[in-house]
Order: structure tokens, then C-alpha cells, then sequence
């Protein structure tokens, strides 16, 4: 029973309660009970859907498949849980930048830090990689007439 | 070495770009005025400042117009950027009546509609109400069937707001069945399943005569000639002596801006607006330019959200 | 009497200047169509200012084959890099990019322009005989009849959920939440937005489908690549076929084993596609629920051409009849249409029921533009194909950094809110997590787009009917009639599925136990 903290018991545990804390919430918001002209309450939609996800999750719990893991999680390991979320950070961190640096200068740094980190090797064809695709796509982009972020570039363009 | 040079070349564009529009009053415009809209790009509304844009520049004073899109939170944050931007008249906001009708259904609103100053009007549609001739052959009639039975009226939400506050100075109730498009109400008005459509001028000319009448324009501002001929004449509800409802596509400003800015501005856009040829483009695309001057459109506009304020009670 | 104004239309298409416009509308349109967030609409809009500056059938051609390319084209990034191009294309990820992981990435995208031609031309053909027809039987929906129909979009959940039916019908309670999130459709009050204000609008269907789909893939591919760095694996082999021997093509008969699912498609893609509101969406995933409901023994979503036809026939298929409501009524029936529309207002035409009078000859060089468009669509598709499942074998470490940059893009070229490509790494996240723990993707997305429709339609058709739910529900013989086959797709579903996922499931249960 080691691994029972994988299995389709146990998600469905975790998720009732995180769902359980959702329904909970949109319960106690006071526009959920407002009744709008045609008698319908403005929360029934939204507590229809979190009931349904309420009721598969409980499902979860006790149907025939609880034992079973999901193929997935059977060598999951804590940094399954964390590295993604790096990997968006730093996606977040590269639009952030886009949106003031202009995506000709936000984009490369990103490509090559990611590149790197993935393991392309060797080095120079990351940089020269990094360097080669967002301008192709940013000619590409011009071309179509969308304008991408310039930034500070655009007094050039 | 070469990459500093770059850089500085770099902040040297950004900060002559940012120079224009610190510049004294008396100098305006010069550089970029940037035309906001609250709808992303590739809409109807989208189209239409681009166009105008693109045909109206060399009325500004040799400043180019920028269309900017802010989309999002029901048009509002189109509205929240123009008041966040400096008010020096190099931030204009184009918008319809969507973020107005946002704001007045939201119970705590992030602005007010007064949070704005009116400069013009570039266009303002009407909600006009087709029927089937043989059941409702006039307005009389359509009032005295709305007191004997219930009769639903489809549109998208802004056009509804217009029928309920002309049925509402009549009296009368109706069943507001609201749409997300157009062509779904209009769909559902042809195959006979709603009564009423609610829909502009430029839809009411593709099903009148064929499939319905014009029964009523229910807006503030006539409809130009040509649009009202081929709609036969439509009665307006101004008429009858009630408040009419027009759905503009209106010009603004943030209020703090210095009033010798807005009145150049005001004066550049009605020269613009009313430039012949400026308007036979937007003739040609089937959206005539309907000008309201500064003072005409800011008093419209407050009558306007008073209007709305009243209307959107009847449909929530 | 009309046959002047065909040979009008012939003269009017068959120029240097027409079909040189419909080439590149085809080509471009291929080419955004790949690119994940800009779809056909996009597409469209950022073309319309040049073709003003067009003749009419250089307009049309520009327009409607950039149309038909885009639908196509967004198969091909989904096939390739499991990366819708639109969310229409959605539902090819499934065996699309499971086929490309076989190497079969070439015979897949062979297998999307097929069939996306195949039933782009055939219902282009029904469009062109019985349009009068089809628009008139579209009139006969109204809300009552369009609520009973998504409910049979809807039964088709069961086929969609995989082996765990709770996990499927959680990952539809998901879909269902998420679609409720904005304006209430009756009354325009903001619900279940958090508070937040930027969610007024509800979440946008494209950087969703960007977000679950390909955002949480390359999550999942830059996890993968990570440790297989750290082990110190060589992962050079698969740079080795990238310009290596060719990669399988598709056969003729392989192309005809799929004719039952390209029906599939043209019925379920004509009929959706007339009807206003809907979209080709809706129609990929209904057509390929059903053929993997009706075919159980072709193996759908586990890496077979014959899910790639059905799915693909289905969108493609809603392109033709799209134009349908605007030629008919003038009334368009979808932003595309709306934007066509928009073109032909600009040349003159005005798009009202007058107009197979007034501009017959138009009328005639728009269809014969729409047949054309298929051909050059089955070219431009051939050489983008090949390009592309090349680009597919880019290594992974390349790759994925790539998609995720274009993936940021797609989500705000969408409409131009910074909102969105957040939204898009949340979903990215919460997708990524669903894909662990073996949560399937697809309802999610059937709920997401129709249960806001199915709400819609039964609160119009309540209010319609002043709250009376017997006549919002049977008020009409073809209500009663859907409603109907709503039950009997129930019914098969569960015969069929049911009783062999109960055997599988004891099994399963036997051996845990055992």
C-alpha cells in the first residue's frame, strides 16, 4: 500500500476535497442566489458544473478502478510537479518581457535559456537557433500584416 | 562596442517616441494620437476605426492615427487603459455602447459612464423592430397585442435595451429573449419561433421587404435618407413624444485633458467626419457615417446612459 | 434565363487575376491555419483590407480559398506537434500525433487533406444544389430544436470519456465550470468570475484548446527531455530521419477504408455548418464521437487514419454550408460568414435573399470559386504536408521551446488581450495535470463549447414558451424527433460500451485483487 497515495482512490480524495473548498465557495458568494428575470439563480450553472466534477471525483473514490494507477503517475516524482511550473514561469517571464522589450529581444534569450536547459548541444547552434527563429518569425508574422510586440525597436519598424 | 551603440540608439527612438506627447497645447498634434478601441482586432468595430483611420489621417494635423485594441472585461479595459494614460489628447477612445452597458450592470463598476469626455459621434446604429406585416401591421396594433398576450421580442442584448425602453414608455411588456449574434435571432425570426427581431438598420434592410416591415425605429437620431426609404419609412418613437435610444459609435477623451486640447481635437474629428470623401467610403461599406458634433453627442451620450440605466432593469 | 449568368461566372473566375488570388488564399491560409492561435476568422480580417483593393472574384478567391486553407491547415500543426492551429482541429491530436510518433507523421497530414477535400467539395456540391433547401430546414431550428441537438453532442461524452467514465465525466464537470465563467447569456450579469473583472468575457475558446492541448503536451515532452538529458541519453536518433529515407505515404485503398467516416463528416459538417452559431468545432468533435462510437473496431483515438477522416471531413465540411444563411437570407451564420459578408458589401453586393436575382452571376462565381478552391487546396496541402511532417521530426530540444514561444503568440494574436496567455499557461498547467493523472482532454472542450449553447438555447426556449418546460422541450415534432435520437445514441452508447468496459473493468478488478 506504499503507492496508494497514486492511486485512482487517492486522486479522486484530493480532488474531492479541492472541489468540496470550490463548491464551498461559490455556495457562500452572495450573487450565486440572485434570481435573474427568467427564474433561473445566477450560481445554478456554475454549481451544476462543480457538482458534476463533485460527484465523478466521489465516483473516484469507490468505483471498480480505485486500485488502479494511472500509467503516468507510476514513476512520478515531486519535480513532475515543479519543473512545469518553472517551464511556465519562465514562459510568463519571456511574454512579460515581450510586451515591453518587443519580441525581437524578449524571444532569444528564452529560446536559448530553454534550448540549454533542455540539452541541445552544441552551444553555438543554440545561440545561433535562438537568434535565426524569431526573426524568421517575426518576418513571417509582418508579412501575414500581425503586428507582434515591437518594443523598444519600434522606432526601426 | 556595437551592441552599446545599439542600445542607445534604442532609448534614444523610445524616448523621442514618448517626447510627443509631452509637448505644450498650443503644438497639438504633433507624433502618434493613439486610437483606442475596446475590441480586438478583425471585429466590426475594428474595421471600421481602421477605415477611418486609414481615411481620416490627413485631417489631424499631420499627427498619424495608431489603432490600439484593448480588448477584454466586457470592453471595459479599453476604458481603464485611456484613464490610466497621460491626458494630454494623444489618447482617444473609440467605443460603442458595450462597455457602457458593462458598467451599468456591474454592481460595483471599476469607472462611471460620466468618466469620459464626449467628443463626437461617428456612427450610431438603431435598434429598429421588424415584424411580419400580417400580424402586426402598426405600432397601435402591436401595442394593443402586447396587453392581450405575451409576445417575445429576440436581439442581442444592446438592441433589446432599445425595444424594452420604447415598449416601456408605451406601457406595455414584452418577452425580451436575448441572443449572442445576430444571425441567430434573425434565423429564429424567419422560421417563425419569435415574433419580433430587434435588429439595426443595416440587418432590417436585408429582411425588409421580403420577410417582415420596419415597425419602429426606436432610436434618438434619425436614420439617414436612404437607409429610411428602403426600410419604407419607419415611424421613430421620438414621435410619439418618448425618449429614443441610439447606439453610437462615439469619440472621447479622458476628462482631465486641458479644453483647448479637446476643442482642436473636437474640430479636427467633425472635419474629418464630415470630409465627402471620408464619407463616401464609409458609404460604400454599408456603415454611412452618422456625425454628431462635440456638443450634440455629449448631450446625447448623458441622456443616453440615463436611458440605459432604466433599461437594463428591465432585463436583468 | 440563369444560364447566361453561369457563363457570365465562367468568364468572371477563369482569369489570370482570380485564380492567381485563389492561390494565394489557399496558400496563406494553409500556412495560418498551422500557426496555433489564428484561425480562419483571423485569417480572414487581416486579408479583408487587401482584398478591397480587389475585383470581386479576386476578392471572393482570395477570401474563401484562404478559408478552405485554414481549416485544412490547422490539422497539420495538430498532426505534427499534437498543436491545434484552431480549435477545430482539436480532435485530430488524438490520432494525429500518435500516428506521427509511429512515424507516420506524413500519412496522417495526407490523410487530413484528403478527406478535408473530399468533403469540402462534397458539401460544396450539396450548397451549390439544394442551398434554398438546407436554409430553409435550418429556419425550423430554433432554440428548442437547437437545445435537443447539442444534448445528442452531448451524448456523445460517453464515447469520448476513454476507459474510466469518471475521469471522463469529470474532465466534462471541468469543461462545464470553465464555459459558465462570464456574462449570465439572459440577463448580462457577470457570475462566476472571482471577482476579476478581466474574466467578464468569459475564457476564449483558442487559448484554451492552446492551453490544454498543446501547451500541457509540451509541458509533458520538456519534462521527458529533461531527464532523459540528465541520464545522459543520446537523443540524436531522431535528428537522424529528419532528411532521412521517406516516410510512409497513404495509400489509395487506404483512403478509400475511410469513406464511411468522410460520410460521417459531410452529413454531421453540412448540417452544423448551416445552422448559425454552431461551427466547425462542434462539427469535428460530433463527427468523430460518432465514428468511434459507430466503428469501435478501427481502434479511433489510438493512432488510426480512420479518426484523422472523421474529424477532418467534419470541419472542412462546415465551410461550403457556412455561407448558406448569408447567401439565402443575408444573415451570417458565423464570423467567417459575417466577414465574406463583409467583403461583398464592400464590392457593391449587398448579401440578402434579392441577390440570386440581382447578382446571379456572382451568385455562380462564388460556387464555381468554391469548387476550385478545393483543388488548389489539395496542391498548396500536398507541399505544406511534406514540409511539415519533416518539421515534426525537428528534435524535441528545438522544438518545444519553439512551440511554446508560438503558443504565447497564438493565444494573444487571438484577440489581443495580454489575459489570454495567462489563462493559456494556467490551462497548459491544469491540462498538463489532467494528462497525469489519466484525465481525458476532449470533454472537457465538447463541454466547454456546447453546454454555454445547450443553456442559451433552453433558457430562450423557456422564455419563449413562458416557462413552460413541456413546451420548451417537445413544443415541436422535430424536438420530439431529436429528442428521440438523443435517447436511442444513449441507448447504443450504452449496449455497446458499457457491457464491454463492465467486462474489462471487473477483469481489471480481478487481477488488482488477485
Amino acid at each position: 500500500m506504499s503507492n496508494w497515495w497514486r492511486s485512482n482512490q487517492a486522486i479522486g480524495l484530493y480532488l474531492l476535497l479541492m472541489i468540496g473548498a470550490l463548491f464551498a465557495y461559490i455556495w457562500w458568494q452572495p450573487w450565486a442566489h440572485r434570481v435573474m428575470r427568467d427564474g433561473f439563480l445566477l450560481g445554478m450553472m456554475p454549481m451544476m458544473g462543480v457538482g458534476l466534477m463533485l460527484l465523478c471525483a466521489a465516483a473516484m473514490v469507490v468505483d471498480p478502478l480505485r486500485r488502479e494507477m494511472p500509467e503516468t503517475l507510476q514513476d512520478a516524482r515531486i519535480s513532475d510537479a515543479w519543473l512545469p511550473v518553472v517551464m511556465l514561469a519562465g514562459i510568463a517571464l519571456c511574454f512579460w518581457a515581450m510586451s515591453r522589450l518587443g519580441f525581437l529581444l524578449a524571444s532569444p534569450p528564452f529560446l536559448l535559456a530553454f534550448m540549454l536547459w533542455f540539452g541541445l548541444r552544441p552551444v553555438r547552434l543554440a545561440i545561433i537557433l535562438a537568434i535565426v527563429v524569431p526573426a524568421v518569425v517575426f518576418a513571417f508574422f509582418t508579412l501575414l500584416g500581425v503586428r507582434l510586440p515591437r518594443g523598444v525597436l519600434a522606432g526601426f519598424f | 562596442m556595437r551592441f552599446k551603440t545599439t542600445t542607445a540608439a534604442c532609448v534614444a527612438a523610445a524616448l523621442s517616441l514618448g517626447m510627443g506627447s509631452s509637448v505644450a497645447a498650443s503644438d497639438y498634434p504633433t507624433g502618434t494620437i493613439n486610437w483606442v478601441i475596446p475590441f480586438g482586432a478583425g471585429g466590426g468595430s475594428d474595421r471600421l476605426s481602421r477605415m477611418f483611420a486609414a481615411e481620416a489621417e490627413r485631417h489631424f494635423g499631420g499627427a498619424s492615427l495608431n489603432v490600439e485594441n484593448h480588448p477584454g472585461a466586457g470592453a471595459v479595459t479599453g476604458w481603464m487603459h485611456v484613464l490610466n494614460q497621460p491626458a494630454d489628447g494623444y489618447t482617444v477612445f473609440n467605443a460603442t455602447p458595450t462597455p457602457i452597458i458593462t458598467l451599468l450592470s456591474e454592481e460595483d463598476a471599476p469607472v462611471d459612464p460620466s468618466e469620459i469626455d464626449i467628443l463626437g459621434y461617428l456612427a450610431a446604429f438603431a435598434s429598429v423592430l421588424v415584424v411580419r406585416e400580417d400580424e402586426f401591421p402598426d405600432w397601435d396594433s402591436f401595442i394593443a397585442a402586447l396587453n392581450e398576450r405575451p409576445i417575445t421580442i429576440g436581439g442581442t442584448n444592446a438592441l433589446l435595451l432599445g425595444a424594452a425602453n420604447a415598449i416601456d414608455q408605451a406601457g406595455a411588456e414584452a418577452i425580451y429573449v436575448p441572443y449572442g449574434s445576430t444571425g441567430e435571432s434573425v434565423t429564429d425570426f424567419l422560421g417563425g419561433h419569435i415574433d419580433v427581431a430587434a435588429v439595426t438598420e443595416s440587418t432590417a434592410l436585408t429582411i425588409v421587404p421580403e420577410n417582415g416591415i420596419a415597425l419602429m425605429n426606436t432610436s434618438s437620431i434619425p436614420l439617414p435618407e436612404s437607409v429610411n426609404e428602403a426600410l419604407g419609412n419607419p415611424p421613430m418613437i421620438t414621435e410619439l413624444g418618448y425618449s429614443g435610444l441610439a447606439f453610437p459609435r462615439w469619440v472621447g477623451m479622458h476628462p482631465d485633458t486641458p479644453e483647448e486640447i479637446k476643442a482642436r481635437f473636437a474640430e479636427m474629428f467633425a472635419a474629418a467626419a464630415t470630409d465627402p470623401e471620408v464619407e463616401a467610403v464609409f458609404e460604400a461599406a454599408g456603415e454611412p457615417i452618422i456625425f454628431l458634433d462635440r456638443e450634440a453627442a455629449a448631450t446625447d451620450y448623458e441622456a443616453m446612459v440615463n436611458t440605459m440605466r432604466n433599461a437594463i432593469g428591465l432585463l436583468q | 434565363m440563369q444560364i447566361d449568368a453561369f457563363y457570365d461566372a465562367l468568364a468572371l473566375v477563369f482569369t489570370f487575376k482570380t485564380l492567381f488570388w485563389l492561390v494565394i488564399g489557399v496558400f496563406l491560409g494553409v500556412g495560418l491555419g498551422a500557426i496555433p492561435g489564428l484561425t480562419a476568422s483571423t485569417g480572414i480580417a487581416l486579408m479583408l483590407p487587401l482584398s478591397f483593393t480587389l475585383d470581386i472574384t479576386g476578392a471572393l478567391g482570395l477570401l474563401i480559398g484562404l478559408y478552405k486553407g485554414a481549416v485544412f491547415g490547422g490539422s497539420i500543426s495538430a498532426i505534427s506537434f499534437a498543436t491545434p492551429g484552431a480549435p477545430d482541429s482539436a480532435a485530430t491530436v488524438y490520432d494525429g500525433y500518435k500516428l506521427t510518433k509511429q512515424g507516420k507523421g506524413r500519412k496522417a497530414i495526407l490523410t487530413a487533406l484528403y478527406s478535408s477535400v473530399t468533403a469540402d467539395t462534397a458539401s460544396d456540391i450539396v450548397v451549390i444544389l439544394v442551398a434554398p433547401s438546407i436554409a430553409l430546414m435550418a429556419l425550423q431550428f430554433g432554440p428548442t430544436e437547437r437545445l435537443w441537438l447539442m444534448v445528442v453532442a452531448i451524448t456523445l461524452l460517453g464515447t469520448l470519456s476513454g476507459r474510466h467514465l469518471a475521469k471522463g465525466m469529470l474532465s466534462a464537470g471541468i469543461g462545464l465550470f470553465l464555459g459558465t465563467i462570464g456574462a449570465d447569456p439572459v440577463s448580462n450579469v457577470a457570475r462566476n468570475t472571482f471577482g476579476q473583472s478581466w474574466l467578464r468575457d468569459g475564457i476564449h475558446l483558442v487559448p484554451l484548446v492552446i492551453g490544454i492541448f498543446a501547451m500541457s503536451q509540451m509541458l509533458d515532452q520538456g519534462l521527458e527531455l529533461l531527464r532523459k538529458s540528465r541520464k545522459g541519453q543520446q537523443v540524436a536518433q531522431s535528428a537522424k530521419d529528419l532528411f532521412g529515407s521517406n516516410s510512409e505515404g497513404l495509400s489509395f485503398r487506404e483512403y478509400l477504408s475511410c469513406w464511411r467516416e468522410m460520410g460521417i463528416g459531410i452529413g454531421v459538417g453540412t448540417f452544423v455548418g448551416a445552422l448559425p452559431g454552431l461551427g466547425a468545432t462542434v462539427a469535428s468533435f460530433m463527427s468523430y464521437g460518432i465514428a468511434k462510437q459507430a466503428f469501435p473496431e478501427k481502434k479511433i483515438g489510438e493512432g488510426s487514419i480512420h479518426g484523422i477522416a472523421a474529424a477532418e471531413a467534419g470541419n472542412n465540411a462546415t465551410v461550403g454550408p457556412t455561407l448558406v444563411p448569408l447567401l439565402a437570407f443575408g444573415i451570417p451564420g458565423s464570423a467567417t460568414a459575417a466577414l465574406i459578408g463583409a467583403a461583398l458589401i464592400l464590392q457593391g453586393i449587398t448579401p440578402s435573399p434579392r441577390m440570386f436575382s440581382l447578382h446571379a452571376d456572382v451568385i455562380y462565381a462564388l460556387f464555381i470559386i468554391l469548387i476550385l478552391g478545393n483543388i488548389a487546396n489539395l496542391g498548396i496541402g500536398r507541399a505544406f504536408s511534406f514540409l511539415y511532417a519533416r518539421l515534426g521530426q525537428v528534435p524535441g530540444e528545438v522544438l518545444v521551446p519553439i512551440i511554446m514561444i508560438m503558443a504565447v503568440i497564438g493565444a494573444f494574436a487571438a484577440r489581443g488581450d495580454p489575459a489570454d496567455v495567462y489563462m493559456m499557461l494556467g490551462l497548459g498547467f491544469v491540462g498538463f495535470l489532467m494528462r497525469r493523472v489519466g484525465i481525458p482532454e476532449a470533454p472537457l472542450v465538447i463541454t466547454f463549447l456546447i453546454a454555454p449553447l445547450l443553456e442559451e438555447n433552453l433558457r430562450r426556449a423557456l422564455l419563449i414558451n413562458r416557462g413552460d418546460w413541456g413546451g420548451a422541450l417537445f413544443g415541436s415534432a422535430l424536438g420530439i424527433g431529436l429528442a428521440g435520437f438523443a435517447v436511442l445514441v444513449l441507448l447504443i452508447t450504452f449496449k455497446m460500451n458499457v457491457g464491454s468496459k463492465l467486462a474489462s473493468i471487473g477483469h481489471a478488478d480481478d487481477k488488482k485483487d488477485g
